[in-house]
């Protein structure tokens, strides 16, 4: 599917933008590992929808921002981003570290969306504890997100040193948000707030929180939990298709 | 030359097998169960001991150090430990090297605490100041993102602390204070003699050159001591009007002497090296250096380290020409190693990894009657 990258500013930040499809807008929030790139899950959605893609501040390339603190300042950023995007009332559609700041967004300003798709979302505080992902060696750990990620280039003793570096300083920004506590505890009284249609989509075979994690989240949310057989934690990137039906089926395009 | 006696105080048992079950690490997750407290009495006594005998044999100082929640060195609170040689020694400086400044919530806890030891001991205190490694981050759940920022900010109050009168206000990125009045203060003035032991990166050699801090690399070959102490120089000199002297660099080294010479020397040396390379220093990289810990060109230089290391078997634990021999082989290469890297201290570690007591002190005892007579000293 074809789309265009530009770059815009964002209060005092420049984001990097690609965008592609028709339909109704849709903002895509990434996920934490290295995936801001266009891929299958764009071209699945932006078969139904205005598809727009931004890379988080602190993501592809972009230094750790001094100003970015927690989720809340990517959630706010999104807000400016919202508005200089030129979008009107789109579906947001965030998967792991997307969907705490899509959550995040819609409990400070549910009025700005037109509804939410959860994709195995972080940001509730788990039962149990999670894997510690900051402590295994990369190609683990990006097992661990997703069935189908290839992560054998990201060894930092084998790999591309470009390449291996690259994903450490993407890290970097993934630490400052997610190192001490990888979620917010104030969220589970929070999220009432949310008030705006939502799905929540998980995969059956997460290795990262459990398919109890995101049946608490769509209770607390009163949504619709989708789980999908034979994917992991990243449904979009092992089951792009599933995403884009739950986003139609939420949209009811 | 000044010359420091230098102590990890290792845990002597660390088990291969439970070594591999816990990630291959002795950092983070290999289990305190496997921690014998009474063993442990036995071992600080021992290690204190080995401290001790240096100050009462002529060094100019002895050293702890800080880490946490690991079988590599058994000091997470170092001013304890200068505190118990506080009261057990005399001559010697206690340099603490360092204390964790960006590991503490309350970095006035390490200005009171340091304040305390240097009036305690007469003005005997060298306070170094370190970030702590990646492993730290790890274990003690600290972003490190946020390392580089909080320790310059930390140094900075400490200083503050210790320099100018309280009750004064700080209002800092990383840590706010309505009244900061530490009692007591230092006695040396205007501060402890501050030391910066460092893995190199460039960020913190400019740092310390700009406040000309003595520096020292430890664990890494030669060739990279050079690159970092000339890195420094070249900041002393081209950034901040100065030449820095050998003064300000420190050759760290394992020494082991023995009357029979080389041969024997390394022998008896060889498997406790071994114990040290393959189970105390077992830092995979996500381990050693977490994502920002430190700037990408460091991190690029710590890809290549790590991929030497991993071809060569491990870390080294003596740059240049080991010190291993006989007291006059040891003597002359202590002259040689110093005068590659342009080192003015010594900074020697006679205990390593589950070498015993014994062993340990009958080479004291011979580097103290044979070779340290013969350094040059001051």
């Amino acid at each position: 599917m074809p789309h265009t990258t530009s770059e815009v500013q964002v209060h005092d930040h420049t984001v990097v933008v690609r965008r592609g499809g028709q339909g109704p807008d849709l903002l895509f929030l990434h996920a934490e590992a290295n995936t801001s790139a266009w891929g299958a899950v764009h071209d699945a959605l932006a078969e139904h929808f205005t598809v727009t893609a931004p890379v988080h501040p602190g993501f592809g390339g972009d230094p750790l921002p001094a100003w970015l603190h927690d989720v809340s300042d990517l959630a706010f950023h999104y807000v400016d981003a919202i508005d200089v995007l030129g979008l009107h009332q789109p579906l947001v559609v965030g998967a792991s570290l997307g969907g705490w700041i899509g959550l995040d967004l819609a409990i400070h300003r549910p009025d700005l969306l037109a509804g939410l798709v959860l994709v195995g979302a972080l940001g509730l505080r788990p039962h149990q504890p999670m894997p510690d992902l900051f402590l295994k060696p990369a190609p683990e750990a990006f097992g661990y997100l997703a069935r189908t990620i290839d992560a054998a280039g990201v060894d930092p003793l084998t790999g591309d040193v470009d390449l291996v570096t690259a994903v450490w300083v993407e890290q970097a920004t993934q630490a400052r948000l997610m190192w001490e506590r990888p979620y917010d505890r104030r969220l589970e009284r929070r999220a009432h707030l949310a008030a705006v249609p939502a799905t929540v989509v998980w995969g059956a075979d997460d290795r990262l929180l459990p398919v109890e994690h995101g049946r608490r989240l769509a209770e607390l949310l009163g949504a619709e939990l989708d789980v999908v057989p034979d994917a992991g934690h990243l449904v979009t990137l092992d089951n792009p298709a599933a995403v884009a039906a739950a986003a139609r089926r939420l949209a009811g395009v | 030359m000044q010359i420091y006696s230098f102590h990890l105080m290792p845990w002597p048992n660390i088990d291969p097998d439970v070594l591999a079950k816990s990630g291959g690490s002795a950092w983070v997750t290999y289990p305190n169960t496997e921690y014998d407290p009474v063993l442990g009495h036995k071992l600080y006594g021992e290690y204190l001991d080995q401290l001790v005998y240096a100050d009462e044999v002529g060094f100019d100082a002895i050293c702890v150090n800080e880490h946490h929640q690991n079988a590599y060195g058994l000091m997470p609170a170092p001013n304890i430990m200068a505190a118990a040689l506080v009261s057990r020694t005399k001559q010697a400086r206690i340099a603490i090297l360092g204390n964790g400044i960006a590991l503490r919530h309350n970095p006035l806890r390490v200005a009171e605490e340091v304040a305390m030891l240097d009036v305690m001991s007469g003005g005997r205190i060298i306070s170094g100041f370190v970030r702590g490694i990646g492993a730290e981050y790890h274990s003690l759940n600290l972003d490190p993102t946020k390392s580089r920022d909080t320790f310059f900010e930390a140094h900075d109050l400490i200083v503050k602390a210790w320099t100018e009168p309280g009750p004064f206000a700080w209002d800092g990125e990383h840590f706010a204070f309505r009244n900061v009045n530490v009692w007591p203060r230092p006695l040396q003035q205007p501060h402890p003699p501050i030391f910066v032991p460092s893995q190199g990166s460039a960020e913190t050699l400019e740092w310390a050159a700009e406040r000309r801090y003595p520096l020292a690399c430890v664990f890494v070959p030669m060739e990279r001591l050079k690159q970092f102490y000339d890195g420094y120089r070249g900041y002393a000199s081209d950034k901040f009007g100065y030449e820095a002297g050998p003064e300000q660099f420190a050759f760290n080294s394992i020494v082991y002497v023995h009357p029979e010479g080389e041969a024997k020397a390394t022998e008896e040396m060889e498997p406790h090296i071994r114990y040290f390379r393959e189970r105390c220093f077992t830092l995979p990289l996500p381990m050693f250096f977490p994502p920002g810990y430190t700037g990408e060109s460091s991190y690029r230089t710590r890809i290549e380290i790590a991929r030497q290391l991993q071809a060569t078997g491990g870390p080294v634990l003596s740059a240049g020409e080991p010190l291993i021999g006989t007291p006059e082989q040891v003597l002359e290469r202590i002259h040689r190693n110093m005068a590659a890297c342009g080192a003015g201290t010594l900074m020697v570690q006679f205990q390593v990894g589950d070498m015993p007591h014994d062993k340990v002190m009958r080479s004291m005892e011979l580097f103290a009657s044979e070779v340290l007579p013969h350094l040059p000293r001051g």
